[in-house]
This record gives C-alpha cells, sequence and structure tokens, in this order.
C-alpha cells in the first residue's frame, strides 16, 4: 500500500570515485606486502621477550596475570555457546571511536549507522533503529531500554581505554541473563579500578569526529581500596547538511555534544570484593523532525534541541564462602531522560541481583539466582511544542505514567558427564512482569571437548522479548495523506471514490499500541565446533537455525474511521498485534592466526538469511533489512616496539526492501601509531578509506574521515 | 573550523608531556604462563642453598632440567645467581636427572610426576618443581598453584603462587631461605 510515511523515499544517487579506491588498494597491497616482507625478516631474529619475568620479585610475580600461548579466549573453549570477545587491545588498534563501531569486529553482528547519532546493531539479523532483541549491560547494568525496546546508542559511552573486554554471546541468552537476550547478549566489561593506575589523557580531533577528550585518574587508598575518576566530552559537529522540507528522505542532525563523568572504586580482601560506580552524562545535539498538524500544510519540518541526561550508581558485592562457593549481590539505580521529538521521557530503574555458585556435588556446577527490578516512566509533551490552537499531538503514549514490577529467579546445572570430556548445561528462568505475566526461557547444551584443542558443542533455548511500553500504549501519527494524490486516495478508499466523495478533511495514518501483546517468542538451535590447529591458531565455526513466533508488528486491521477531535480528519489505524512469524538460519566462520609475534590476523565470514512469514510492506522491508554476507579481515602487524599498523577491511551485503536500495559496500580503516615514549602514544586513524561515502541502513551517508589521537599515561 | 583544538594547544600538551615523561606508573602486568614460571623458578633459586658436593666448583652453573623438553624454549635468563647462571637443560631420559639441580614437570598427570618423583626420591639436591595437583603432598618441594579471580560467569582472570614442602626439601638436604617461606602459600612439614 503506497502511503506516504515520513521516513521513506528514494535515496540520493550513489557517488562512486573508482580512482581513488583503485589507487588506495594498491597502497593497501604494497603495505600488506611490505608488511609481510619485514615480518619475514624478523623471524630469524630471536624473539624480544617483553619483560623478563627473572628480574622481578616473588611478590611481584605473584601479580602477575598469567595467560596461555594461544589466542584463544580465555575459557571461551569451555563453553557451550557462541561467545566472541572484543579485548581492550582489539579496541585501541582497530582504531574505533564508539560502543557500535566496535561491535563490528565480531562476527554474527550487524552494525548499520542510521545517522551521526544513530546505529542499528543486531545479533543475526531483524535489525531495525531500536533492535529490540538484543541485551546490552555494561558492567552488569542493562542499558537495554524499556520504553522502545532496544539500546539508544547515542548514550553509550564510556572512556574506551578503560573497557576490559566486550563479549558478545550470539544466540539467546534468556536462562541466565533474563527476558529480551533474545537474539544476543552484550557484555560491556569496563576494567578494575587496580587495573586503571595512573593518569590518563586522550585527545582525538578528526574530519568527522570533531574533538574528543578523555581524562582519568586512577589511585590507590589505603591498601586494598583502588579508585578511578574519569570524564570524556566530544563535539561532533561536522554534519552540515539540512533537509529542505519534509519530502526529504533524512532529517541531520549536528552539533552532537556530549559530556560525561563518572568514577570506579574497588575494595578487596580475600574472600570479599566489594565495587561501587556511578556516572552521570548529558548529551544534545541539533536535530529536525517533521511535524504532522491537521491543518495546511499538514507537514512542517521543525527544528529541535534533543538533549537527553541521566546517571546511575551501582553497588556490587562478591564473597566467596569457600573454595567451592560463592555470592554476588548487586544493586543499581539509573535514572534516564531523553526527547524524542515532541515528547520527552524519564525512565527511573532500580534493579537489585543476586548470584550464586557453588560445587558442592561432585561434577556439578550450580549457579541460581534471583532479580528484581523497578521500572517507572513518564512521559510528557515538551514544552515548545504543546499545540493550544488545533490540540493535535502527533505522539501520544497512555498511561502517560507507569510503574511496573519484574521479578525473576534462575537456575543453571553444568554437569560433568564425563569428566573433562562431556558436560550438558541445563538451566530456566522464570520471570514475571507486569504486562505479559509469568515467562519462561529453559535452556540446554552440551559441550564434547574431544581434545585439548578440539570442541563441539550443540544447544536449544527458548527466549522471549517482552512488548516495550510505546508497543502496549503508544498512539502515534506516522503520516498524512495528501489529498491531492488522486491515485493514493482511490488506493485507500477503494477505487470507485469520485468527486464529493473525498474526504475534505485531511487523512492520517496512526500507529496503534496494543496492551493485549503477548511476547515475541524464539527457539534457537545452535551448533558449534573450536579448533587449535596450531598454537597460534583458533578457529570458530557456528550454525544457527531460529524459530521466531508472536513477532510484534503493525498489522492494518480497520479501515479508515472519521475523528473529531480536535478537528475531523479521518484515520487510518493500525494496530500493533502479534501477526508474524519467521525464522532464521546461517553460519559464522572466525578465525584468529598469530602468523608471527609481530603479526596478528582476525577473520570472520558471517552468513544470515531470514524469512518472514506474512505479506504486509512491513515483512518484506524487514526480511532484507539485514545483510546475507559480512566478512571482516583485520591485520594488527607491530613494527619494531614503537610503530603499529593496522588495517581492517570490511565487506557488507545490500539490504533492500520496497523503498530503500542500500548497495553493499567495502570499506577500510586503517591505523598507524607510534609510541615514542613508554608514556605517550599518538596514532592518525583514516576510516571508510575505499569510498567518498557510503550508505548503511539509511539514505544518511558514512563519509571517508581521518582523525588524529594522542595518549599520554602519567 | 573542524579543528578545533589549535596547533599551539596541541606543541603545549606535548611539552607538557616531556616534562613529566620520568613518571611512570606501574601498569599491570601480564605473561605468559611459562615465561612467569621461569621467573618464579629463577627466584627459587635464589634463595635455595644447596651443599657445596652439589656443584664442581663456585662457577658451575645451576643445572634446570625441565619436562616436557620444550616448555621453556623461547626462554634464556639474561642474569645470574651470584657467580652461577642457571642452564635450561631439556629432559630426555631419566639418566639425566642425576645431575639436575632444579627439575620442573610442567606436566598435570600425575601418574608421570609421581614416576619421576620416585627416581629423583632418594637423591639428594635436587630442587623439584611442579604444577600438577597435589605435587608437594606427593613429595615434590615446591609445587606452583594458580588463583583464580572470577571476572564474570564467563572470564577469570589467573596469577600464579606457590606451597613448599619443607619435609622434601629436608630429605633432598636443601635449606630454603625465609625469604623463600614468606611468599609461599602454604608450608607444609618440619621446622
Amino acid at each position: 500500500m503506497p502511503i506516504l510515511l515520513k521516513r521513506f523515499s528514494t535515496p540520493p544517487k550513489r557517488r562512486v570515485i573508482m580512482k581513488f579506491s583503485q589507487t588506495l588498494f594498491l597502497i593497501i597491497l604494497l603495505t600488506v606486502s611490505a608488511g609481510s616482507l619485514f615480518a619475514e625478516a624478523w623471524a630469524d631474529e630471536p624473539q624480544e621477550n617483553p619483560i623478563d619475568f627473572s628480574t622481578m620479585s616473588l611478590e611481584e610475580l605473584k601479580n602477575v596475570e598469567i595467560i596461555s600461548v594461544s589466542k584463544k579466549p580465555e575459557n571461551i573453549s569451555e563453553v557451550g555457546a557462541a561467545v566472541f570477545v572484543i579485548t581492550a587491545e582489539d579496541i585501541r588498534r582497530s582504531g574505533v571511536t564508539g560502543i557500535p563501531e566496535a561491535l563490528r569486529m565480531a562476527p554474527g553482528v550487524q552494525v548499520a549507522r542510521i545517522g551521526p547519532t544513530d546505529w542499528a546493531v543486531t545479533i543475526r539479523g531483524l535489525n531495525q533503529q531500536f533492535s529490540n532483541n538484543i541485551l546490552v549491560l555494561i558492567d552488569g547494568r542493562s542499558v537495554y531500554t524499556p520504553i522502545f525496546s532496544g539500546v539508544f546508542w547515542d548514550i553509550q559511552d564510556t572512556v574506551l581505554e578503560d573497557i576490559e573486554r566486550i563479549e558478545i554471546i550470539r544466540g539467546p541468552g534468556g536462562t541466565v541473563w533474563g527476558a529480551n537476550a533474545v537474539n544476543g547478549v552484550i557484555n560491556i566489561i569496563t576494567k578494575k579500578a587496580k587495573d586503571t593506575s595512573g593518569g590518563l589523557l586522550t585527545v582525538l580531533t578528526g574530519t568527522q569526529e570533531g574533538y574528543s577528550a578523555a581524562v582519568r585518574y586512577g589511585g590507590k587508598s589505603g591498601k586494598n581500596t583502588f579508585y578511578r575518576v574519569y570524564a570524556k566530552h566530544f563535539n561532533r559537529d561536522q554534519f552540515d547538511t539540512s533537509a529542505t522540507d519534509c519530502q526529504d528522505s533524512y532529517f541531520p542532525e549536528d552539533n552532537w555534544r556530549s559530556l560525561r563523568s563518572g568514577f570506579r572504586a574497588d575494595t578487596e580482601s580475600e574472600s570479599d570484593s566489594l565495587t561501587l560506580q556511578g556516572e552521570v552524562f548529558a548529551n544534545r545535539y541539533d536535530t529536525e523532525f517533521c511535524r504532522i498538524s491537521l491543518s495546511f500544510p499538514y507537514l512542517l519540518l521543525q527544528d529541535d534541541v534533543s538533549e537527553s541526561a541521566g546517571g546511575h550508581l551501582m553497588g556490587r558485592w562478591q564473597h566467596n564462602i569457600s573454595e567451592t562457593s560463592d555470592i554476588l549481590l548487586q544493586l543499581y539505580y539509573d535514572h534516564t531522560e531523553k526527547d524524542h521529538d515532541m515528547t520527552r521521557s524519564a525512565v527511573r530503574i532500580g534493579d537489585a541481583d543476586f548470584r550464586h555458585r557453588f560445587y558442592v556435588f561432585p561434577g556439578h556446577e550450580i549457579v541460581w539466582g534471583a532479580g528484581y527490578r523497578f521500572i517507572s516512566d513518564e512521559f510528557s509533551v515538551q514544552e515548545e511544542f504543546s499545540d493550544p490552537v488545533s490540540a493535535f499531538q502527533p505522539l501520544d503514549i497512555s498511561p502517560t505514567d507507569s510503574d511496573k514490577n519484574l521479578y525473576s529467579a534462575f537456575v543453571q546445572d553444568t554437569m560433568l558427564l564425563i569428566p573433562n570430556n562431556l558436560s550438558l548445561t541445563v538451566g530456566a528462568r522464570l520471570e514475571h512482569n507486569d504486562c505479559t505475566g509469568l515467562e519462561i526461557q529453559p535452556g540446554i547444551s552440551l559441550l564434547w571437548t574431544f581434545s585439548e584443542k578440539q570442541s563441539f558443542w550443540a544447544s536449544a533455548a527458548r527466549a522471549v522479548r517482552t512488548p516495550s511500553r510505546t508497543e502496549s500504549g503508544i498512539k502515534i501519527t506516522e503520516g498524512i495523506i495528501d489529498r491531492s494524490d488522486d491515485k493514493l486516495i482511490r488506493d485507500v478508499f477503494g477505487p470507485d471514490i469520485s468527486g464529493s466523495m473525498i474526504p475534505v478533511a485531511p487523512v492520517t495514518i496512526t500507529f496503534f499500541g496494543n496492551d493485549r501483546l503477548d511476547s515475541e517468542t524464539l527457539m534457537a538451535y545452535q551448533i558449534g565446533f573450536r579448533a587449535e590447529p596450531a598454537d597460534s591458531l583458533f578457529l570458530e565455526f557456528t550454525a544457527f537455525y531460529n524459530k521466531y513466533d508472536k513477532l510484534i508488528v503493525t498489522a492494518d486491521t480497520a479501515g479508515p474511521y472519521p475523528e473529531a477531535e480536535p478537528s475531523l480528519h479521518y484515520v487510518i489505524p493500525f494496530y500493533y498485534s502479534n501477526s508474524m512469524k519467521g525464522e532464521a538460519y546461517g553460519m559464522e566462520l572466525s578465525g584468529d592466526w598469530q602468523v608471527l609475534p609481530q603479526w596478528r590476523l582476525a577473520a570472520s565470514y558471517s552468513l544470515l538469511k531470514t524469512k518472514l512469514h506474512w505479506n504486509s510492506v512491513i515483512a518484506e522491508i524487514e526480511e532484507k533489512s539485514n545483510p546475507c554476507d559480512q566478512f571482516s579481515l583485520r591485520s594488527s602487524l607491530d613494527i619494531g616496539r614503537q610503530i603499529q599498523l593496522d588495517v581492517w577491511l570490511r565487506y557488507v551485503d545490500r539490504l533492500s526492501d520496497n523503498e530503500n536500495d542500500i548497495e553493499s559496500y567495502t570499506t577500510l580503516d586503517t591505523r598507524i601509531s607510534w609510541k615514542p615514549l613508554g608514556t605517550l602514544e599518538l596514532s592518525v586513524t583514516g576510516q571508510n578509506l575505499l569510498d567518498r561515502q557510503h550508505q548503511e541502513f539509511s539514505p544518511f551517508e558514512v563519509e571517508r574521515s581521518v582523525y588524529f589521537k594522542l595518549d599520554w599515561r602519567f | 573550523m573542524k579543528y578545533r583544538v589549535s596547533g599551539f594547544t596541541f606543541q603545549a600538551l606535548i611539552f607538557l608531556m616531556y616534562l613529566t615523561a620520568g613518571q611512570v606508573h606501574a601498569q599491570p602486568t601480564v605473561g605468559e604462563e611459562y615465561r612467569v614460571k621461569a621467573g618464579f623458578i629463577f627466584n627459587f633459586a635464589k634463595f635455595v642453598e644447596w651443599s657445596e658436593e652439589a656443584f664442581e666448583d663456585k662457577n658451575s652453573p645451576i643445572l634446570l632440567c625441565v619436562f616436557p623438553p620444550d616448555i621453556f624454549n623461547k626462554i634464556l635468563f639474561t642474569q645470574n645467581i651470584g657467580t652461577r647462571e642457571i642452564l635450561i637443560k631439556p629432559y630426555q631420559n631419566d639418566e639425566d636427572v642425576k645431575c639436575c639441580h632444579i627439575l620442573f614437570l610442567g606436566v598435570s598427570d600425575k601418574d608421570f610426576v609421581q614416576e619421576k618423583l620416585n627416581i629423583v626420591k632418594d637423591m639428594k639436591n635436587i630442587l623439584t618443581v611442579g604444577e600438577s595437583e597435589d605435587f608437594t603432598q606427593m613429595g615434590g618441594i615446591i609445587g606452583f598453584a594458580t588463583e583464580k579471580e572470577r571476572v564474570n560467569l564467563l572470564a577469570e582472570k589467573r596469577r600464579l603462587t606457590f606451597d613448599i614442602n619443607l619435609d622434601a626439601s629436608d630429605r633432598a638436604g636443601l635449606k630454603l631461605r625465609s625469604q623463600l617461606l614468606s611468599t609461599a602459600r602454604k608450608v607444609e612439614g618440619s621446622q
């Protein structure tokens, strides 16, 4: 049904500069071959030992964290799930400047930039701006918003250098992590305060990055207490395009400014560790949106400053009861306020989580836990947009205030069926929410370690996504029909309509929330295989089949009806309902190869096919809104002690739907860093070098860019 | 317009950095397991007294026999202990142990470890170091242990520590100095 929805239209013509990309390919080829030449020349030299441990004292040695030789992430081989870890080193060397960009390193993850401040991030498909089926946690704090079911990526940030690792769990994690961990879990873990001692200053400036600065200082207080404080600011003011009217394909955002500051303190004794952390932030950017009104010209381009602010405070206590038993108690409070076009939401979340792990019965590792979460939200129309004349609110949520409780409990047992060889993990979570009631999320996985270097696993799990506040209570006018468009009017009101029958009042397209929605469900089946054919090589293969049911979409269930308030208009209603099913299948292949001590390669390939069984416009949009193939190759080369050269090549397959065609793209980032002193690192990073610009999801063009960065430890 | 940080600011920053470059804060260290273990063993050797008949003369080296033979392949000790250097000798056959001053068994197979410990049981002047479970209870002198620290459900950090069996060191005629005993996690046996 061709209707005039605000954001769909044809993309601008794509500009490809062949000559430049050809030149660049040559440069890369030369660099890579030169790199391997250098590397070969060094291969015969004795390997330099970065630290001679025989010069350290016993006390110092006892504080050294040990790692195994292989590049295999620690402990990952012992897990019957598809887990990928992005390390601090990966983040630093990739040259990414934000969390969503870092996620592009992981196989099976689809990251697409929608606009200067928005990203669509998902795992194994069903992507959209509020990709609503992955759970994202920062130090155990959920940043998944219950309002829109998704993550506001524009407000998720920290000092990237303080991130210890990002774990990406593909496939459902509902048993351990709770509802909404449908397609996967992204676990962002920051460093312990004792691992960030001393000062750090980073300054960054570039063509697309504007400028950014972060400062952190870590210290010690008393014998066992460590702390750090940090602040980060950026100003990205480079997006100077602007829309001319509401028919424009893209609404620009500009002058994106962000400021955040926080702290973390850890104190440890032999059997206890206590962490307290907190952060406040403020974020703003200029934007434009199309305001719908019931009088001519119906659509009005409106300037707006979109602001958000918030903070959180969190405490975590870990206690080792004995060598075979430990408990974790975590409490946090989070407050976030954010503008959404004309409205503003305020969300307060209080969360308590308890976990107990023990190995009392031989051959069993049991984890059980219980949690409580309180979610309170409030919507209001921003004062400057209240419209006393027509009193027409394009966006309305009822009720405007809501308080919800969520209770959960889970248990998971990992049984050693054959010691060191075969283990079975069985678990289930019960969760009760005020909206859909009791949800059960069971999971089972079998891990067969058939040698130290090879393992195979298989799993099956059920996960649910609970309906968001907007899906259950929103009323949003998404479009208004231009009455002079005869064809459109005939499509909507039937072919026989003529002359005086054509309504004189405007016709709106309105989405209505539905408070009787069920949760979306997923049954996922996965297999995986890991191998270390050599000490320096780690390979992983996973394949999955996902079966979705009761997916929430907007369906046109009724014809146009007249509405008298505030002035006569016709409404074509779309109601949210659980009326789509689907399946997705695919595989991911990833490898990590330490070719030489100074040269590492990491590659991944992801295949994804999605089929959604529903024959409406939206079904087709969903189906093709994810790339079928994705490929990534990263090369990290050390040239002597001071210089590091990184190259990252990515290919993302095309996306297509009725309105937008996003062509496939190949892009390349390079970073070169120089460490003239142990405390100082200077780097230059070029991003998206192969094209002048490319689209990733929307008409927004991601441009080629360069930035300069300085890292100074003091 | 896009470069808001002026050239001057950068120059000033870099200047500041040179001023303070001397102050380097210790960052937490990470090391490959066997490199760290080699560092420990070097320190053990520093605080162990062998009887005089264990060496030919003042300058003869301390022989560190290691099994598996390739486990310390990439490791070279750059310094000496007093007048003696430490030489790493790959363990090829059981005859080799006679001339060893330190025997490191880098394997977890307890039966294998017991078999090797039985060979050296009645020999003097051999400091046995191992990493298998219950190494010191089985008659070894110093046993490595790993201390694990949970990061989360999936990850943990590992650090090394060690236990000492004094009865076993007495049998071998070795004297362990207090620096060694005081840093050990557990000290078993007489004294």
